[in-house]
């Protein structure tokens, strides 16, 4: 029989890989939902988040407790600066064009961000070799405090979105024009501004999540391909464009795997995407998307 | 205005028989590597000429045409190692595995199109990696399938059974394509609605398209595994659906022999971009780019579009 | 009258056309003017009759890059390190030896650049294969296409050679198998009261064999264990916590693990740091014995006190004693010297693999009278007893496995010992006879 310890940690292992997700997936559906774009080099932001994650930490300070602190807030801004110019340099001149050929020259950086940071930090796992904060000893098991920091930081981001999505105006503006671009442009909404901000804060959040990560699941190239895929799952399950639904999602993808891990790791990868296709054939929409309004 | 015959047309059989005149003669002129990096780029070009069925000709986007190329070259792979079956049993076995598929899948994606359309096909290609990645019994897992027997022996002699299948396979889906179902998937594409009204059964012909735009590329997978001897479960993973998509947006989706070309092309690039470089994903990432922006109708949409011009036709 | 967004996509063409028709070209062109033959063509230059001119082309392939990248680039370092000796002492019979590689790394293209090392480069034998998997998948192609020679230093699966006899590949560095059955043996004859036994392993051949191999065995000497469901996690996996969380549940007596490179150093650091250690009796990784992985764990995370660790691998720097085997410490001292850190066990069999070929073809040489044909070096390479830094290597005839001792040691913090790493002392090395099967035998499933 299992011990409560037991069943005690292997939530906080859950809670800390769904927060990870939950970081991910929100900025990818807050750019869906207000752009229609799927960025596919939303991973490699969240690579990128933690190759800057590890520079700060391990590089520039050598492992320092408050570097731990920096590194999040200098990957936010500098991922949001990385976001935003390939928006407008890359991105915006497709607008008009067939969505596929947003989606592919999202694949395209995906390909040159995986090699990119081979030429800049080499090919090796870069690993941290120290975390900051002490240990929990929960019975026979022992967990970081980092752990609970990253639970912790994704409840506030989760706060935090819900605040400026229905407190501040450009938030508002923001969900108006997700909901229904040419009204919301109709009513005087900037969706230009709109579209830089939104991906901004999308960018920042994978950044961030890299950030975070990082000292526990290490830097390296290609991390982002597991990410994107993950997240989309994700996003569908709780419904493309949705806060909530990538709160959810994130939630049952993290329990999935570590219920799955524990007991039948045959199933570990595909439950997810079993869960996704029934989601997708029952509400396509996802736990908490709202019904499509059909795009000519 | 004379309308040639069809079949004289360069974008179709015409231009097809050139090509594989060219290929048939390669081993003539170039070492058995390049013969070898040849018959996968003919084998990548049916793939994404199978995959442009769907998406260039129906106007829908799969993000999982992986799940066919990988199952067909599974398929063959199981049949030859795991039961001992010959090379017939072994390409029906694959055949019946492909029909499956393509049938189920395609029923429950096509309840929706476009973005929620994609997804499903992006989620039902990496539940098919899911499930080959872990059945290790039966597929050897992470490492694949291994030892895998070539018809005919040689790659030289294999190359031209690839050829003489696949110049088969290419000239009857240009027939299909240019038959009133071939029409009916344009008008489809281009208008669902007033396909409707005109009395297209969308959904039908939609399925229809699907499923064999899945086992024209099944069949190029199937023909795969016995060439290269191995399969890995990486064929199956969505960056390889990418690259099908990659291919037949290079070549030119809407052209009939553009996504071959795309193929091939695709190839020789990244053979080339190998050899120049230790970072050729990040080359290929750039010439994708590239391509995106100064020629997003594809290579060979891009010549026919210029010569086109220097005619002095209207597009 | 052509307007801006014309031109431009002509211009667009036009650069994509270059491109794609320099490119075609550049293929063409190369390919053309390879030579198609890879045989070398026989000239009297070198002083000795019979031997062809021109440099003897050797090729590998390792993980150059990537997380298990310094598998390969120490057993580069260790390849040219011996091709400067022999070089310097006058190349094989005249020739002057030359290394290229291919990087293992690029996952999807690993049976085609082993091609394209031997039929567009020139390689006449080949030396290499990290992992287990691709040297399984390259058994078809080398045997049946290629047919040159293929030295492999690392990968460790017994399929590669205990399944059937292969006639052109063959194993110098000593395969899993024997190390796996010492481990039995070991926890047969130190852990008596142990019953639990747990696993933890990557999930391809080298985890599941070596698994299979050591639970067989240990149950064949040790009746009365309960084998715990194995655990095995996808190569290059980062993040162990609920994998320790679920072993420290299940409380095993012995763990077992055959993750390797930087996943088991990974591996191990998590394990310290959640108290795994604490639970279990004793700790047994057959490749724990890596400078790379020793290297990461560092002395600051050898626990003091729990459970006993064991770690092996192919060839430890230390053994044999530099005292009594001359030739380990030569070696030693230049590899060192050359790049800066004592030889991880890649380099010692890569090092042992080419003196192999060098010392096949001069003994084919002297029966043949002219550079040895492939069948000839093939001939030669059975039964040879080579010279390695590991002590001195058999070549099996019938499975064309290289044989020496096989050694379990303990870990240790280096420091005390003057090296900057954790080291493995109190080795225990076992009777051939005891821990190596015959031929074609094998406990793992072949086919």
């Amino acid at each position: 029989m299992m011990s409560i310890d037991y069943i005690i940690v292997q939530i906080i292992n859950a809670l800390f890989y769904a927060s990870i997700l939950f970081l991910i997936s929100s900025g990818l559906s807050l750019i869906y939902g207000i752009m229609r774009i799927l960025n596919l080099a939303h991973g490699a932001f969240y690579m990128l988040g933690a190759y800057i994650g590890y520079t700060v930490v391990m590089l520039y300070l050598s492992g320092a407790d408050c570097a731990f602190i920096f590194s999040p807030i200098i990957a936010i801004i500098m991922l949001q600066a990385i976001g935003v110019g390939i928006e407008r340099g890359l991105i915006k001149p497709l607008y008009k064009k067939p969505e596929e050929l947003q989606l592919l020259v999202t694949f395209a950086l995906v390909l040159i961000f995986d090699d990119l940071v081979k030429i800049a930090w080499g090919a090796e796992y870069k690993s941290f070799t120290k975390i900051a904060g002490g240990s929990l000893k929960i019975g026979n098991y022992t967990i970081p405090i980092y752990f609970i920091g990253i639970i912790l930081t994704g409840f506030i981001v989760a706060i935090f979105l819900w605040w400026f999505f229905s407190k501040t105006l450009i938030g508002r503006q923001m969900k108006a024009s997700a909901y229904n671009a040419e009204v919301a442009a109709a009513l005087g909404v900037n969706t230009d501004k709109i579209f830089i901000v939104s991906f901004a804060i999308g960018s920042a959040l994978a950044g961030l999540a890299g950030a975070i990560a990082a000292p526990i699941l290490t830097a390296y190239p290609g991390m982002g391909t597991e990410a994107i895929v993950l997240s989309f799952a994700v996003i569908v399950i709780g419904g493309m464009g949705s806060i909530a639904g990538a709160l959810t999602g994130a939630i049952i993808a993290g329990f999935a795997r570590t219920i799955m891990a524990a007991t039948y790791p045959i199933l570990e990868v595909a439950l997810i995407y079993i869960v996704m296709v029934i989601v997708l054939l029952v509400k396509p929409s996802g736990l908490f998307g709202r019904e499509e309004v059909e795009r000519r | 205005m004379n309308k040639q015959n069809k079949y004289l047309d360069p974008t179709g059989p015409l231009g097809l028989i050139i090509i594989f005149l060219v290929l048939a003669l390669a081993p003539l002129f170039v070492g058995p590597f390049y013969v070898r990096l040849l018959a996968v780029g003919i084998l990548y070009g049916v793939a994404a000429v199978g995959f442009n069925i769907l998406f260039g000709y129906t106007g829908l986007l799969s993000f999982g045409h992986a799940m066919f190329w990988g199952m067909g070259a599974y398929g063959v792979a199981i049949g030859l190692e795991k039961f001992g079956l010959g090379f017939i049993g072994s390409f029906t076995l694959a055949i019946c595995i492909l029909l499956g598929l393509s049938v189920v899948t395609g029923f429950l994606s096509l309840r929706h199109t476009k973005i929620y359309f994609a997804m499903l096909t992006l989620a039902f290609g990496q539940l098919v990696y899911a499930i080959i990645l872990k059945w290790r019994d039966l597929t050897g897992g992470d490492e694949g399938i291994y030892g895998i027997p070539r018809p005919l022996e040689t790659v030289t002699n294999y190359y031209y059974l690839i050829i003489a299948i696949s110049i088969v396979i290419l000239l009857l889906i240009w027939r299909l394509l240019n038959s009133p179902l071939g029409v009916a998937f344009q008008t489809i594409r281009d208008n669902p609605y007033r396909a409707e009204v005109l009395g297209y059964p969308v959904k039908r012909v939609r399925m229809l398209s699907y499923v064999v735009s899945g086992l024209v590329t099944g069949v190029a997978g199937m023909l795969y595994s016995p060439l290269q001897g191995a399969i890995t479960p990486e064929s199956l993973y969505w960056t390889f659906s990418a690259a099908i998509v990659f291919m037949a947006v290079l070549g030119g989706p809407r052209i009939f022999i553009g996504p071959f070309i795309g193929g091939i092309v695709y190839v020789l690039l990244m053979n080339y971009a190998m050899d120049i470089t230790e970072y050729w994903m990040m080359a290929m990432g750039i010439m994708l780019a590239l391509l995106i922006y100064l020629l997003p109708q594809g290579i060979v949409g891009g010549i026919f579009d210029y010569i086109k011009k220097a005619r002095g036709e209207t597009k | 009258m052509v307007n801006r967004r014309e031109a431009l996509k002509i211009v667009g063409t036009g650069i994509v056309g270059l491109a794609v028709g320099l490119g075609a070209g550049y293929q063409i062109g190369v390919s053309v003017s390879k030579p198609q033959e890879t045989a070398p063509t026989p000239a009297e230059t070198t002083g000795l009759p019979g031997i062809p001119s021109g440099a003897f082309k050797v090729g590998y392939m390792y993980f150059m890059t990537g997380p298990f990248g310094t598998y390969g680039q120490m057993a580069s370092a260790a390849l040219e390190l011996a091709k400067d000796e022999i070089n310097s002492a006058g190349g094989i019979l005249g020739r002057e030896v030359e290394l290229t590689y291919k990087d293992e790394a690029d996952r999807e293209h690993v049976v085609d650049n082993i091609v394209k090392m031997v039929q567009d480069e020139g390689v006449e034998v080949l030396i290499g294969i990290d992992s287990s998997g691709d040297s399984l998948k390259l058994i078809k192609t080398i045997e049946e296409e290629l047919q040159v020679p293929l030295i492999v230093t690392h990968a460790a699966t017994p399929k590669l050679t205990e399944c059937a006899k292969r006639k052109f590949i063959f194993r110098i560095s000593m395969y899993e198998e024997p190390i796996d059955i010492a481990a039995a043996l070991l926890v047969a004859e130190k852990y008596p009261d142990a019953v639990k036994i747990a696993n933890i392993g990557p999930d391809y051949a080298y985890g599941w064999d070596s698994w299979a191999v050591f639970s067989a065995k240990l149950e064949e000497v040790k009746p009365n264990v309960e084998l715990l469901d194995p655990i095995y996690v996808k190569l290059g996996t980062t993040d162990y916590t609920s994998y320790i969380d679920s072993l420290i549940e299940a409380k095993p007596d012995i763990l077992f693990s055959s993750l390797w490179g930087g996943d088991a150093a990974t591996f191990f650091k998590q394990a310290v740091a959640k108290g795994l250690f604490d639970v279990i009796d004793a700790y047994f990784n057959p490749m724990l014995g890596a400078t790379d992985t020793l290297k990461a764990i560092g002395d600051e995370n050898v626990p003091s006190g729990g459970a006993d660790i064991w770690g092996s691998g192919r060839y430890w720097f230390l053994h044999p004693s530099h005292n009594v085997y001359p030739l380990n410490k030569k070696f030693v001292e230049s590899f060192k010297s050359k790049v800066g850190e004592y030889p991880p066990y890649v380099s010692g069999t890569s090092y042992t693999a080419l003196m192999a070929v060098k010392a096949a073809i001069e003994k084919a040489y002297v029966e043949v009278g002219s550079w040895p044909e492939v069948d000839e070096i093939v001939k030669a390479l059975e039964g040879l007893t080579v010279a390695g830094p590991m002590g001195p290597v058999y070549i099996r005839p019938d499975d064309h496995q290289g044989i020496y001792d096989v050694y379990w040691g303990k870990l240790s913090k280096g420091g005390p010992e003057g090296y900057p790493y954790p080291i493995l002392t109190d080795l225990v090395i076992f009777d051939p006879s005891k821990v190596i099967p015959p031929p074609l035998k094998t406990y793992v499933k072949c086919g």
